[in-house]
């Protein structure tokens, strides 16, 4: 599968270089709210590999590999969990550095509402790529787009309440939000791994 | 896999799409040699290439390839052994030579990087060149020289002189016939161009509109055939089973005979590849 993820990250790195260093100042500008849309523009990497394969035609070559299929849907999976580890792990360093200076620790909130984007982040990839698998990327947009919009039609219904439920919570609680949403972010995944590999044993390039 | 009888071995393969498909086509090519598959465009020379490597899934029938059944979950490791080259290079454009043999080190455990670079230099390709800067003869080469660089039994190559100028074109049938000085190497070889064919392959299939016509040992069809010309009040003189095909103007006929039936009278000619070919797919439609 290396020779995957290497093949998607110099064509990210070589076609998309505005696209990196958008991810790389976000991760590294103080507060964590820029962080999250690094981290989200991360999981969207998979997706533009994916554009890239469709334009070359990779797909055909690919097939005739030593690649199985779960190796060829399974790089696309890693590269967007490696981007999107990727893009947190500056976030952190960053917001612990600028922490130190100032003399204070890194507020468990502030990691751990990390932790919560890296896993909204992580179940969008998983609703994503199945049918970008199926559809294509040109198609699967418009499910991308429906789902963004769904997302900010929440954020905006419920916005104000869960602000005001975050800044109350305890630690305790959003630990417990946290062990959630983990366990949510997995099962997704398993379950997204699964469809994925269904379309690509019925695919044919 | 030395020693293996047949590299490909297919029996009786069937594929449906609207509009198209490949009954019951069956052949093999013995190991040690060049099979050319010849057809007209649509034919389903790429279908059945799609289906030798499961990147498509056969209706009906068997495929094996180094002994290995096709839809065994461990054909994909055994394609390691196989050199594809398909009608379009289709890497990603913006990768360079350097950045394909990085990509393919990490895929095939055989890569032989010696071989890799002996065959940039062979076919003067830059290394640090992005891939859509590569003029058609360029991109060839370059999938010519990844499909030969990690170690190989068998090549698979899909129209790979397809729209390449002669010289090119010779120059990589010389790299073909190289490759099966060895005696475990084969190729199948697809093409529309049939003089190529003729120049390198040792057994031709010929596929039209998804039928296999035939599959013969080059030199055999070559010996079994023979045109002959006449007058067409001459016609009814040949024995309707040594006829093959024919062509028939107000000036005479051009028949396409099997050598064996017909009259010594009569003056036989020497015959390409290309009309054999054209007069059985002729034949074929008028049937």
């Amino acid at each position: 599968m290396k020779g995957l993820l290497l093949k998607d990250f110099y064509t990210i790195f070589k076609q998309t270089k505005i696209f990196l260093i958008l991810i790389i100042v976000f991760s590294v500008m103080p507060g964590y709210n820029m962080a999250a849309f690094a981290i989200m523009y991360a999981s969207f990497l998979p997706i533009t590999a994916l554009a890239y394969d469709e334009r070359s035609k990779w797909d055909t070559l690919a097939a005739m590999m030593p690649y199985s299929h779960r190796q060829l849907l399974m790089s696309k999976y890693v590269l967007g969990y490696c981007t999107m580890a990727g893009a947190a792990v500056l976030a952190f360093i960053v917001q612990t550095f600028l922490a130190a200076m100032r003399h204070r620790a890194l507020a468990t909130e502030d990691w751990m509402a990390l932790v919560m984007v890296m896993c909204i982040a992580v179940i969008m990839q998983a609703i994503l790529l199945p049918v970008m698998f199926k559809v294509g990327v040109e198609k699967g947009r418009l499910v991308f787009f429906v789902l963004v919009g769904g997302i900010v039609l929440v954020g905006t219904l419920l916005g104000s309440r869960l602000a005001s439920a975050l800044e109350s919570a305890t630690a305790l609680r959003l630990s417990t939000m946290l062990l959630v949403l983990l366990a949510v972010a997995v099962a997704v995944n398993v379950i997204s791994i699964a469809v994925s590999a269904r379309i690509y044993r019925t695919k044919e390039v | 896999m030395s020693g293996l009888e047949n590299a490909i071995v297919v029996k009786d393969l069937c594929k449906s799409y609207p509009g198209f498909s490949l009954r019951d086509v069956s052949f093999s090519l013995p190991a040690g040699s060049i099979l050319g598959l010849v057809g007209e465009n649509g034919a389903g020379k790429s279908t059945t290439i799609k289906l030798l490597m499961d990147a498509i899934h056969p209706d009906a029938g068997t495929i094996q390839v180094l002994g290995t059944d096709t839809r065994d979950p461990a054909f994909s490791r055994l394609k390691e052994k196989v050199g594809v080259v398909l009608d379009e290079a289709y890497f990603p454009e913006v990768l360079t030579a350097q950045n394909v043999e990085q990509v393919m080190k990490n895929t095939y455990t055989n890569w032989n990087g010696e071989t890799y670079h002996r065959y940039l230099e062979k076919f003067r390709l830059p290394d640090n060149k992005i891939f859509k800067n590569f003029s058609r003869g360029m991109r060839m080469k370059l999938a010519i020289a990844v499909a030969l660089s990690h170690d190989p039994e068998l090549l698979v190559l899909d129209e790979a002189t397809g729209g390449l100028d002669p010289m090119v074109r010779e120059e990589i049938l010389d790299i073909f016939n190289e490759f099966t000085r060895e005696e475990s190497h084969s190729i199948l070889l697809s093409s529309h161009i049939v003089s190529d064919l003729e120049k390198v392959c040792d057994y031709i299939a010929f596929l039209h509109n998804g039928r296999l016509l035939f599959c013969e040992e080059k030199d055999r069809l070559l010996e079994e055939y023979a045109i002959v010309r006449l007058r067409r009040s001459e016609l009814e003189a040949l024995e309707s089973t040594a006829v093959v095909g024919k062509k028939v103007t107000d000036y005479g006929a051009e028949v396409l005979v099997k050598r064996g039936g017909v009259p010594a009278s009569f003056a036989r000619e020497h015959l390409t590849l290309e009309d054999i070919i054209l007069f059985l797919a002729k034949g074929e439609d008028n049937a």
